[in-house]
């Protein structure tokens, strides 16, 4: 009952793809061009101008800017750091909506990954709320930078497809 | 008898002094219920939209540790409600322009702040730094910013004085906007 469909995860892959490539075009990080970028999408598909500041939609509402995003170890201890800045508003999708200004979107947000140990595992923490994990593994092109989708997208060679 | 009254007088002198500087310290924050209208302005006629929704009711708790109907907030004159928050960039933009918008109507309009801050501190620094002339509600929990459907602040709603909304922007209205919709529940004398 949890796991998403193919057709789903195509959409939200083809989201993902179109947030990455709108960083890429704009060479905005939102946090003065860091030199091991990671991208935190907030898949909340909430209406908003295009490239307007945002924060997570609800139920993410907890994701804005002045949360302090931790990376923690599997023992617990904190890796690393970030207190976020505003995030940007990029296209949820490919659709053509028109005349309509505020268009399905997701909310992006990037940090600096310089701090993280390449195959290391992390638990994420937004404030006191501890979230999923993240495994950092830096992109040798901007195209291929990390990426930490909230929620999580699922992993299609591990799911049941029944 | 002299030097037994010095040490009380002394108490006491001091005991005034503490209390009037924590007083000082400690004063009412901004955003309380001391700016909530108590009576309908003298200068501005109202007059309720008749296609109005009704408004979500629920009580605010306000920065100060009041806690106010929703009803009491529109009873004397329409409200414009802002969904905001401190870290909000956007919010403080329209914030500006809702604080030109409050004072040429003249106290015929109230502005209320919702704050979905993420906590009493945070929202007591907003309605500090946002100077808004009007109460600040700290929405814990985020009841209220879901009662209104709003998902992520800012919002604005205008709420006449019969509690009904005349109209309401997910991502904020324009001034224009706002002034159109004022305009359709009251007119300043």
């Amino acid at each position: 009952m949890t796991h998403t469909t193919r057709t789903n995860r195509g959409l939200l892959r083809g989201a993902l793809t179109l947030a990455g490539l709108g960083l890429t075009l704009t060479g905005c990080t939102g946090t003065g061009d860091p030199a091991h970028p990671i991208t935190l999408v907030v898949r909340d598909a909430a209406l908003r101008e295009i490239g307007a500041d945002c924060a997570g939609a609800t139920p993410y509402n907890y994701v804005h800017a002045g949360t302090e995003l931790r990376f923690l170890t599997a023992e617990g201890t904190l890796a690393d750091s970030h207190t976020l800045s505003p995030g940007v508003a990029v296209a949820a999708d490919d659709r053509d909506y028109g005349e309509a200004t505020r268009v399905p979107s997701l909310c992006r947000f990037t940090v600096d990954g310089s701090a993280l140990t390449a195959g290391t595992t992390y638990t994420l923490s937004f404030g006191d709320r501890k979230s999923q994990d993240f495994t950092y593994q830096p992109g040798e092109t901007a195209e291929a930078d990390p990426v930490i989708a909230l929620p999580p997208l699922g992993d299609p060679t591990t799911e049941d497809t029944d | 008898m002299r030097a037994t009254h010095t040490p009380r007088i002394l108490a006491l002198a001091t005991a005034g002094l503490l209390a009037t500087a924590l007083s000082g310290c400690t004063g009412a924050p901004d955003g309380g219920l001391d700016t909530l209208p108590t009576a309908a302005p003298t200068n501005a006629t109202m007059t309720p939209a008749e296609d109005a929704v009704p408004a979500p009711a629920f009580d605010a708790l306000l920065v100060d540790g009041a806690t106010v109907p929703s009803a009491d907030l529109w009873k004397n004159t329409p409200v414009i409600l802002y969904f905001t928050a401190s870290w909000c960039t956007q919010c403080a933009e329209q914030q500006d322009e809702i604080n030109t918008i409050a004072k040429d109507y003249d106290g015929a309009v109230t502005v209320v702040l919702v704050s979905s801050d993420d906590s009493l501190t945070d929202a007591q620094k907003l309605a500090t730094d946002s100077a808004t002339p009007g109460p600040v509600i700290f929405d814990t929990g985020g009841e209220i910013t879901r009662r209104y459907a709003v998902t992520e602040p800012p919002a604005t709603a205008i709420v006449d004085t019969n509690g009904g909304i005349v109209k309401m922007w997910l991502g904020g209205g324009s001034a224009g906007q706002i002034r159109a919709a004022l305009d359709e529940v009251v007119a300043v004398k």
